[in-house]
């Protein structure tokens, strides 16, 4: 119509070439266009280039590239979605610049209420070692892992079948139901692995390690990961192998032994006063020398150590408690833990230390011993060694730490009093909600709730955020 | 307790404040009252001359509010009328769960609280009537002020002609010296030609010239020329519509300025449509002329009826972030009247109300995403940005840019980050953004659920 004779294609084709000749400069050839020939230069210019937009927009569709991939789709979760009514709180506490550790510990309370975040809320990182649960199969997804997930017992046969993250949980419960196979299964496949896994793998050992394993942990010394050999290192000093060494004597030096006047059980100390070079050579030694070696370089056992150990410098004997938990039998290490809470020096830095030798509800119970004693004053760190949603005993304790009891007065204060001197009581307390309100169980959440809003906070305040999610987040309490 | 309408006048800035909220107490302008369940806080929606209503909340302990109007009194007559409501008539506010603006507020207002120590200007209730000027309705004076009118007019009318001239010249010199060139220095020479513009009285117009250079350099390299070629030849096609004497008022509209809300309300002609729409997206764009361009985009929920409409507003830069009118995936029930243009989308609201229960996507059955976008441009060629709607399809990529596909289309989508759970999830419809090279998704529907790609 516009342009003669010619094809489409070529209309086309010859309004490329006025492009091509704009780009550079000058005027584009109008000859045989019905609507630009005849008109003198800046009008058929003109005529032309408004054709060329037109007939761009009309006439071009996209093309499908070649190389053009498709994802997936996106597998089913292992846990439902949060409810649709809670997912704009959830993304509110998930935006960026929300506090510290928020996201992620609104993340692991969902996690423990048995619900998933929404996919177009929240993805996992791709590469993230620790997922809550329920996140395996998409963290599969994320890393390009495709195709129906095994399940199962796991076996030689069916290793590589497994995601690692599958392949964790399946050696796991291997490991508890039947020790020896899971170990012959380590020995014959967990060379294959990348060196992060395969340091997972071999923390599972920690599960009913027995003298059975000694071999195989022996053999782990030539690991290519640093990691590795650490790792199997501990675990032979738990089994009582002593390795000795120069850092071993050096260590005992330290120390002194003598003869309880009334007992007659040897006595540990450290000799005199330390010097600020001593005691960092000390904690030093510590960080790498295996609380069977130290025993042995006194002369001594681990579990005479353990019964005659004098408590006097904390951070030296923290380092000694660390080195029990690391390298030392269950025995020894109980022992160790008795004496230090009956000499009332534990306090939330040993619970911190002990995370992979106590079971949870373990370190519960003894949170909250601590907590009503005094021993610990403090919420922050709570969440480090027993997670998010406490037993009932720990959030009780936790609400009547002179902490929480005293920040909740000075806020309800300075709210009374409308005075902007005092507000930082106010921030100080929306802080203090921030930690408190993933940690609580549900009733305790509200307990915290009713205390605070409407006397501090009005009750759409979006400080009361996380205790509203949390309250509003059905499923199993502790 | 009760509020008193005392505790309104001392609040107040001025008289003139009071008497405007006293204009506001119309109940049709107020689609959303609300008040929280501890009777602390009310808010609502209010009508204005925008597109978009302003938000307005008072916290009733202390007279402490906030809207979204660009005025800076403080309270604004929006606020005010809201207190009157309130004090009037407690009832007409419905029970709503606080909404996340107001608590956003409220947060904010919790870390900045002052207690005021300006003194109060007298303001009565009783003067707002008082106030109120005389309208005259003497014949000769309205003849004089038509007359005026049509001067202006045609004054505007010449200068916009002249301008579209300069622009129509400005652009043939870009073509002889080449694009090339001119993508080298575009901010500085569109931003000439826009403030020529601006002078010709051509506001609007001047306005797309001053986004030409952020359209283009949005694009990758190699396709900035064809892209500033295609935005040219639409500004000479929209250019000669106005110059060969087409006095439709979409043309008046796209090159001068927009009819007032009131004008649009009172066109017979307007197109309108009443029923369930959804908010897909509410984009905010700085433009450089100091303003806001804040577009909320609707899709229609009935089966036969507008697909799409535009509520576009506009606020100073100044009055600082405003925050948007509705949330995407909001739903209500609305008339909407439409600007008359040959595919009518920009809309106002003539009226609103709450739905009562969710609506879902109407199986609207476009096989040809385009269609639409092609059926506009040939009634409107200067048209740069259409809304689409994609049948069911997957998004995936190639060479880095994104594009959505099925077995018989495929478009590329603009070089924004695209979250990874939508790579992984089937589409069976999604709205998207058409501007004659990208799409900018919008919201789709999915094996998921819903998604909206703002908010």
């Amino acid at each position: 119509m516009l342009m003669g004779e010619l094809s489409l294609s070529e209309q086309i084709a010859l309004l490329e070439t006025a492009k091509r000749r704009w780009m550079s400069g000058g005027d584009a050839d109008t000859e045989g266009n019905l609507l630009a020939s005849g008109q003198s230069g800046q009008e058929a210019q003109l005529r032309l280039l408004a054709q060329a937009a037109v007939i761009g927009q009309i006439c071009l569709t996209p093309e499908r590239p070649d190389g053009l991939t498709f994802r997936s789709v996106l597998p089913n979760f292992d846990l439902p979605f949060l409810p649709d009514e809670l997912r704009p709180l959830f993304r509110r506490l998930n935006k960026p610049g929300q506090v510290g550790g928020l996201r992620d510990n609104v993340i692991a309370l969902m996690s423990t209420r048995g619900v998933v975040a929404h996919p177009f809320d929240w993805l996992p990182p791709k590469d993230a070692g620790d997922v809550p649960a329920g996140y395996a199969p998409i963290q599969a997804w994320m890393n390009g892992e495709v195709g129906a997930r095994e399940s199962g017992p796991i076996t030689v046969e069916n290793w590589d079948l497994f995601t690692p993250a599958d392949r964790l949980d399946a050696a796991g419960a291997l490991r508890r139901s039947d020790p020896a196979a899971a170990r012959r299964l380590f020995e014959a496949k967990a060379a294959t692995t990348p060196a992060e896994e395969r340091l997972r793998l071999i923390r599972l050992l920690a599960e009913n390690l027995g003298p059975e394993d000694l071999r195989y942990l022996e053999s782990l010394s030539n690991d290519r990961s640093g990691k590795v050999r650490d790792i199997s290192r501990q675990f032979l000093a738990r089994l009582g192998k002593v390795f000795g060494g120069e850092d071993a004597r050096e260590l005992a030096d330290f120390v002194q032994v003598k003869k309880g006047l009334l007992t007659r059980r040897p006595q540990f100390a450290v000799k005199g006063k330390l010097n600020a070079t001593q005691r960092t050579r000390m904690l030093a030694l510590f960080q790498h020398v295996a609380v069977a070696d130290f025993a042995d370089g006194l002369g001594h056992s681990t579990s005479e150590l353990a019964k005659g150990w004098t408590f006097a410098e904390s951070g030296i004997d923290l380092m000694l408690f660390r080195a029990f938990c690391e390298t030392g039998a269950d025995e020894d290490l109980r022992l160790f833990w008795e004496r230090a809470l009956a000499e009332k020096v534990a306090d939330l830095r040993y619970v911190q230390v002990a995370v992979p030798r106590f079971e949870r509800a373990e370190r519960a119970e003894i949170c909250e011993k601590l907590l009503d004693t005094g021993q610990i004053t403090h919420v922050a760190g709570i969440q480090d060694v027993i997670g998010v949603n406490v037993p009932a005993g720990v959030a009780r304790a936790l609400l009547e730490t002179p902490q929480v009891r005293e920040a909740i007065a000075r806020a309800r204060q300075a709210a009374n009093d409308r005075d902007q001197t005092e507000r930082s009581a106010i921030v100080q307390l929306q802080s203090l909600i921030s930690t408190l309100a993933t940690l609580l169980p549900r009733s305790y959440a509200q307990q915290l709730y009713d205390q605070v809003a409407g006397a501090v906070f009005h009750p759409a305040d979006p400080a009361l955020d996380p205790l509203i999610f949390n309250i509003s987040l059905e499923g199993p309490n502790p | 307790m009760p509020l008193q309408p005392a505790a309104i006048e001392a609040v107040a800035p001025d008289q003139a404040s009071l008497s405007a909220a006293v204009k506001l107490l119309k109940p049709s302008l107020w689609p959303v009252r609300e008040v929280s369940a501890d009777r602390a806080l009310i808010w609502g929606a209010c009508q204005g001359s925008g597109a978009n209503p302003y938000r307005v909340v008072v916290d009733l302990s202390d007279l402490g509010a906030k809207c979204t109007c660009p005025s800076r009194k403080f309270p604004c007559k929006h606020a005010l009328a809201l207190m009157l409501h309130f004090s009037k008539d407690e009832m007409a506010f419905s029970g709503g769960t606080v909404p996340d603006w107001v608590g956003d507020w409220l947060g904010r207002r919790r870390k900045t609280f002052r207690p005021s120590n300006l003194p109060a200007a007298p303001k009565s209730l009783l003067d707002v009537h008082a106030a109120d000027p005389e309208i005259s309705n003497d014949p000769k004076a309205e003849a004089r002020r038509d007359a005026a009118r049509i001067r202006r007019e045609n004054l505007t009318n010449m200068a916009v002609s002249d301008g579209l001239h300069e622009m129509e010249a400005w652009i043939s010199d870009q073509l002889r010296t080449g694009l090339a060139e001119t993508l080298k220095d575009l901010t500085s020479r569109c931003r000439k030609i826009a403030a020529r513009l601006v002078d010709a009285k051509a506001a609007t117009l001047a306005a797309r010239v001053d986004a030409v250079p952020a359209m283009v350099l949005a694009q990758p390299q190699r396709m900035r020329g064809a892209v500033l070629a295609a935005e040219l030849g639409k500004l000479v096609l929209l250019s000669r519509s106005w110059r060969d004497g087409d006095c439709s008022s979409h043309i008046r509209r796209d090159i001068v300025s927009a009819e007032n809300r009131e004008t649009l309300l009172a066109n017979p002609d307007a197109p309108r449509h009443a029923g369930p729409w959804e908010v897909l997206a509410s984009l905010e764009e700085a433009r450089r002329d100091g303003l806001i361009a804040r577009a909320t985009w609707l899709l229609g929920l009935d089966l036969v009826g507008p697909r799409f409409a535009l509520l576009q507003d506009f606020y100073p830069v100044s009055v600082g972030k405003q925050g948007a009118a509705f949330k995407s995936g909001e739903q209500f029930w609305a008339e909407l009247v439409f600007y008359p243009a040959p595919g009518p989308l920009r809309a106002q609201i003539a009226a609103q109300r709450p739905l009562e229960t969710p609506v879902v996507w109407p199986d609207m059955g476009q096989s040809d995403p385009l269609l639409g976008y092609r059926e506009t441009v040939i009634a409107v060629p200067w048209t740069n940005i259409w809304p689409v709607l994609l049948p069911s399809g997957r998004i995936g990529q190639a060479a880095d840019t994104g594009w959505w596909a099925n077995t018989d289309h495929a478009l590329p989508l603009t070089a924004e980050n695209l979250p990874p759970a939508i790579l992984g999830s089937e589409l069976s419809m999604a709205v998207a953004l058409w501007d004659s090279s990208s799409a900018r998704l919008l919201a789709a529907q999915t094996h998921l659920g819903r998604y909206h790609a703002y908010g």
